[in-house]
């Protein structure tokens, strides 16, 4: 018996509304007079039999609840559940389909596995990092202003926070002011640095701080002449004084200083918007601002002015209006500086955003390739089961049907995929988490969760939808007959078919053409950025990091003495063969400031700009650095002499064009008063990010003024880890209460400066790869399908006397043409992408000729290779089998 | 002539055309006209209620229906039972016949004396 699926198909459109109507008209008007004609026949008249048939049949369901309106709930409802029956069968169908041929079904298993695995998994990076709105109340109307002086963009001074907070009335709601700081806690149990912030009382709330216990931090807590009180986190809490309560309202010596702790600020925390250090870090302290201008001057450029826009001010009209105020500190003469905002999301993703969204681009395109490969196994095959299509259509299956079964049969194979693609997308988020956490923000939160999920479910729904369309269109759109009677003969595909597969593979090469430059461009960027000149030798040196409490180290002389001390301590340790110091590492950045030249006048709030160092006489010589001109420090430079400094090259060139820097005289507001004569100069050291320009920079000696922190920078005769436990003894053997902090390896901090770009170059890097193994798969699918259609042409091509080498070089021109082509579509497609991995390359450019070339040729013998292959087996079809075959 | 009908009880209605259409394939007027004649017209089945009722088996699809040509010609739309409407009497068939047995017990037991 034919199910009811079938019968239905040979009876009404169930499509056509108003024929249903028709049809039931019809059905009720035939009982009406079937019922007439058998009240007549008993004896009614005409008129009364209709009137009876009428209201036998009853009023209400001609009218109301009428008969019409279950006619079409039937066949909604019956639509609705052929429809489900069709998608059961199906599925049936697919999954069976894709138990019957094991090797097709894992080859393009594991090629969509390896695209939407490596999507999804960049996909939950990219959520977590940029999607996602960041933890703060109102994020959408926190921003961050910085101090704008021409181009170059600076943290704030003090004095232009209290301009801004000022002047600022009516655009924000509330303005605050922090930085980063380490904090020496000492006291009861070991001594700790501790990273924390030190702000205005009205950060903490703008971030959504809430405290756990005690009370929050106000505006009295901010000034100098109030108590010093604190907050801690509670993860130190916990940590340090195992949560206990009573350590509200005690008191700390924090930095050698006593403060009460009034609050403990819960653990989930929000991260501060980062400032220099990594993000996603909650802070462990908080310390009120206590600042006013004595201290920090309008020269120190260090903060992070934190503001929320007022409810209905738009940041266009904000900026405008900050402008307003910029101009009028300006002709106030207040300041030559300008004022710029952005959001605070924007300063938390930072460039990270660039970079992630380069390698999602990447990825995608992984992905599409992936979406191609398979389209073309499919087509590939469906030429196999043109047979079965036929069929199926003579039978009477529609053409939407036909689709739509093999779109069921896609997206089946992409959910297949998908499945294993989230197991390595899993694999590689574990692997992920371990790497990513400080190179981009909120890196501990990524995981598999429910958004991703749905993400790579969509994904392969969409994938199995892409690749499957194109092969389910050609497969059901074919003549029936003709594909009967091509079926029998036993031949498949057909110019046609040829035709769309070799466009196929053509925009596979092309799209991994883009994804190899890409890599190669991102490789040599890399390679580039790790070869920067230096300045410095970072081989076997240890670094360090000693903040002095200012309780037991008030002055320069305490301080000079405590790290004189600890150079010679450290330099007595066997094996070490070198100590220095300097206030910040090379690479890191650091303090910049103003300062002024002996002779010349420099506009008022706007003096020249340069990284200031503070460093051991033998810092130079340590880190192997270049003397051009004069001497660097000696004995001679100590407290009481005159203050002098080295100039780098950079300095010498920029202030002193075609004069010698040295005998000159500079002076800063920072530390030393007064003039101080310039002695040296020093070849350009990277004391700044290796992917800027190298800016001015001033160093002054140690002896003559120390900072209360300072790096130890130890040059070692073998391993330098090895050396850490022996410095970390050195230390508390001169001050038991001083704790070291940030030990790692000097060649560790360069490298951490070029983690994002080895990120992007390994990603990329493997993405490419796979591209052009799924590009190679993809040529080599084709040419092989085309030589075994032509394998008759082949037989009578080498029965009339064509050598071996003709068939050969025939099919090997079928490849190149196709590569070819790619190539030049590839070359278009780079070009056109060329400008968005730009901001990420360094010292290279999108288009650079040789890369192009290299990339060309690399894809060019992939090409070939996979060419190679079927052309040999073509070349060496025995004719007489080839055409016996047939 | 009403008053001497038996309104149905609820859902017996669809047994019924069931049990009409396991005799043969019939059309809508043929349906009743069975029920009537075996009933000696003690049902009232409304006209129109029937067409419910076909509407509702062939949605549950305990019934197939398709345009045919009856003796004189005209096209009707006649149902047939599928297995699943077969089956479905069947069951029903005996749930009733349980039911009524319980009922009729009940109700036949003779009060008994304090």
């Amino acid at each position: 018996m034919l199910p009811p699926r079938v019968r239905r198909l040979l009876r009404l459109d169930v499509r056509d509304r108003e024929r249903l109507a028709g049809d039931v008209n019809e059905e009720i008007a035939f009982h009406i007079e079937q019922r007439t004609q058998q009240l007549i026949a008993r004896g009614l008249s005409a008129a009364d039999a209709r009137a009876e048939a009428l209201r036998r049949f009853g009023a209400a369901y001609l009218e109301g609840r009428s008969i019409h309106a279950s006619a079409r709930h039937r066949e909604d409802h019956m639509r609705l559940a052929e429809w489900r029956d069709a998608l059961a069968h199906d599925i049936r169908h697919g999954i069976r389909l894709l138990g019957s041929s094991p090797g097709f079904t894992a080859v393009v298993t594991l090629t969509l596995a390896l695209g939407i695995g490596a999507t999804t998994a960049i996909f939950s990076v990219v959520d977590t990092a940029l999607l996602r709105p960041l933890p703060y109340p109102a994020a959408e109307r926190l921003v961050v202003l910085s101090d704008l002086q021409g181009e170059l963009v600076a943290p704030a001074s003090y004095p232009e926070f209290h301009d801004w907070r000022t002047h600022g009335g009516g655009i924000f709601s509330a303005i605050g002011v922090y930085f980063l700081t380490q904090t020496s806690l000492t006291g009861a149990g070991e001594p700790e640095v501790l990273r924390g912030v030190r702000g205005s009382s009205d950060v903490p709330r703008m971030l959504g701080l809430t405290i756990l216990r005690g009370r929050a931090l106000g505006p009295d807590d901010d000034l100098r002449s109030s108590e010093a009180v604190l907050l801690i986190g509670e993860g130190l809490w916990r940590r340090r004084f195992g949560g206990d309560p009573a350590v509200v309202g005690s008191t700390l010596t924090v930095q050698g200083q006593p403060a009460i702790v009034v609050g403990i600020v819960r653990a989930d925390a929000r991260a501060v918007p980062p400032q220099g250090l990594s993000t996603g870090e909650a802070p462990e302290i908080f310390l009120p601002l206590r600042l006013d201008e004595s201290v920090a001057p309008r020269g120190l450029h260090f903060m992070t002015v934190l503001a929320q826009l007022a409810p209905g001010v738009p940041l266009s009209q904000a900026r405008e209006r900050l402008g307003d105020v910029a101009e009028r500190l300006r002709s106030d003469g207040a300041t030559t500086h300008g004022i710029t905002m952005i959001p605070v999301t924007e300063r938390v993703i930072g460039d990270v955003g660039g970079r992630l969204g380069l390698l999602f681009g990447a990825v995608g395109v992984l992905l599409l390739i992936a979406c191609v490969n398979v389209a073309n196994l499919l087509l590939a095959r469906m030429a196999e089961r043109h047979h079965e299509m036929a069929v199926r259509m003579a039978i009477g299956a529609s053409r939407g049907r036909l689709i739509g079964q093999l779109l069921v049969e896609s997206i089946l194979r992409a959910l297949l995929g998908g499945l294993l693609g989230v197991l390595i997308a899993w694999g590689s988020l574990v692997l992920a988490r371990a790497w990513l956490p400080g190179r981009v923000p909120r890196a501990d939160q990524i995981a598999l969760d429910g958004r991703v999920l749905l993400f790579a479910f969509a994904l392969s729904v969409g994938t199995g939808l892409l690749f499957g369309l194109l092969p389910a269109l050609r497969a059901a759109g074919r003549d029936t007959a003709g594909a009967l009677r091509e079926g029998a003969r036993g031949l498949t595909g057909g110019a046609s078919g040829d035709r769309v597969r070799a466009a196929l593979v053509v925009g596979e090469v092309a799209l991994s053409f883009v994804l190899l430059a890409g890599a190669a461009l991102l490789i040599q960027s890399f390679g580039r950025l790790s070869s920067v000149e230096l300045g410095f030798d970072d081989g076997r040196t240890l670094t360090g990091y000693v903040l002095l409490p200012s309780s037991r180290y008030p002055d320069s002389t305490t301080r000079i003495a405590f790290f004189d001390r600890l150079t010679r301590r450290v330099a007595s340790v066997p094996g070490v063969q070198g100590v220095a110091l300097s206030s910040d590492l090379p690479v890191e950045g650091g303090t910049n400031g103003g300062f002024s030249i002996e002779g010349r006048t420099f506009p008022p709030g706007d003096p020249p700009l340069a990284e200031k160092r503070i460093v051991s006489a033998n810092y130079f010589e340590m880190l192997r650095a270049r003397l051009v001109e004069g001497r660097t420090f000696d004995g001679r430079d100590v407290l009481g002499a005159p203050a002098v400094m080295v100039v780098n090259e950079s300095f010498a060139r920029l202030h002193f064009p075609g004069t010698s820097a040295v005998g000159q005289r500079v002076a800063f507001s920072w530390g030393i008063e007064g003039m101080q004569t310039v002695i040296g100069v020093v070849a350009d050291i990277r004391e700044g990010a290796l992917d800027r320009a190298i800016l001015p920079a001033m160093y002054v000696n140690v002896a003559q003024r120390a900072s209360d922190g300072m790096h130890v920078l130890v040059r070692t005769a073998g391993e330098p880890s090895a050396m850490a436990p022996a410095l970390r003894a050195a230390v508390l053997d001169i001050d038991s209460a001083l704790p070291i902090s940030g030990v790692r390896t000097l060649r560790d901090v360069v490298r951490s400066g070029i983690r994002g770009s080895r990120l992007s170059a390994t990603l990329v890097g493997i993405f490419s790869i796979v591209a052009l193994v799924l590009a190679a798969i993809g040529l080599y699918g084709v040419i092989s399908f085309s030589v075994m259609q032509r394998r008759h042409e082949m037989g009578i091509r080498t029965a009339l006397g064509a050598r071996a080498s003709d068939v050969l070089r025939l099919v090997l021109w079928h490849g190149v043409v196709l590569v070819v082509i790619g190539l030049a579509v590839g070359l278009l497609l780079a070009m056109v992408s060329g400008r968005l991995v730009a901001s990420q390359l360094y010292g290279i450019a999108a288009s650079d000729g040789r890369t192009l070339a290299v990339t060309a040729s690399v894809l060019a013998l992939a090409g070939l290779a996979a060419a190679a292959i079927p052309a040999a087996r073509a070349a060496r079809t025995d004719p007489m089998v080839a055409l016996r075959a047939e | 002539m009403a008053s001497s009908q038996l309104p149905l009880v609820r859902g017996t209605l669809d047994v019924l055309v069931l049990k009409a259409l396991s005799w043969a394939p019939m059309h809508g007027f043929q349906i009743t006209s069975w029920i009537e004649e075996h009933s000696d017209s003690a049902l009232d089945v409304e006209d129109g209620a029937l067409y419910h009722a076909l509407n509702r088996l062939e949605e549950r699809r305990l019934l197939a229906a398709a345009w045919g040509v009856t003796e004189n010609n005209r096209r009707a739309r006649y149902y047939s039972l599928t297995a699943a409407g077969r089956a479905h009497l069947a069951a029903e068939t005996r749930r009733w016949m349980r039911y009524a047995e319980a009922v009729t017990g009940i109700l036949s037991l003779a009060p008994r004396r304090a």
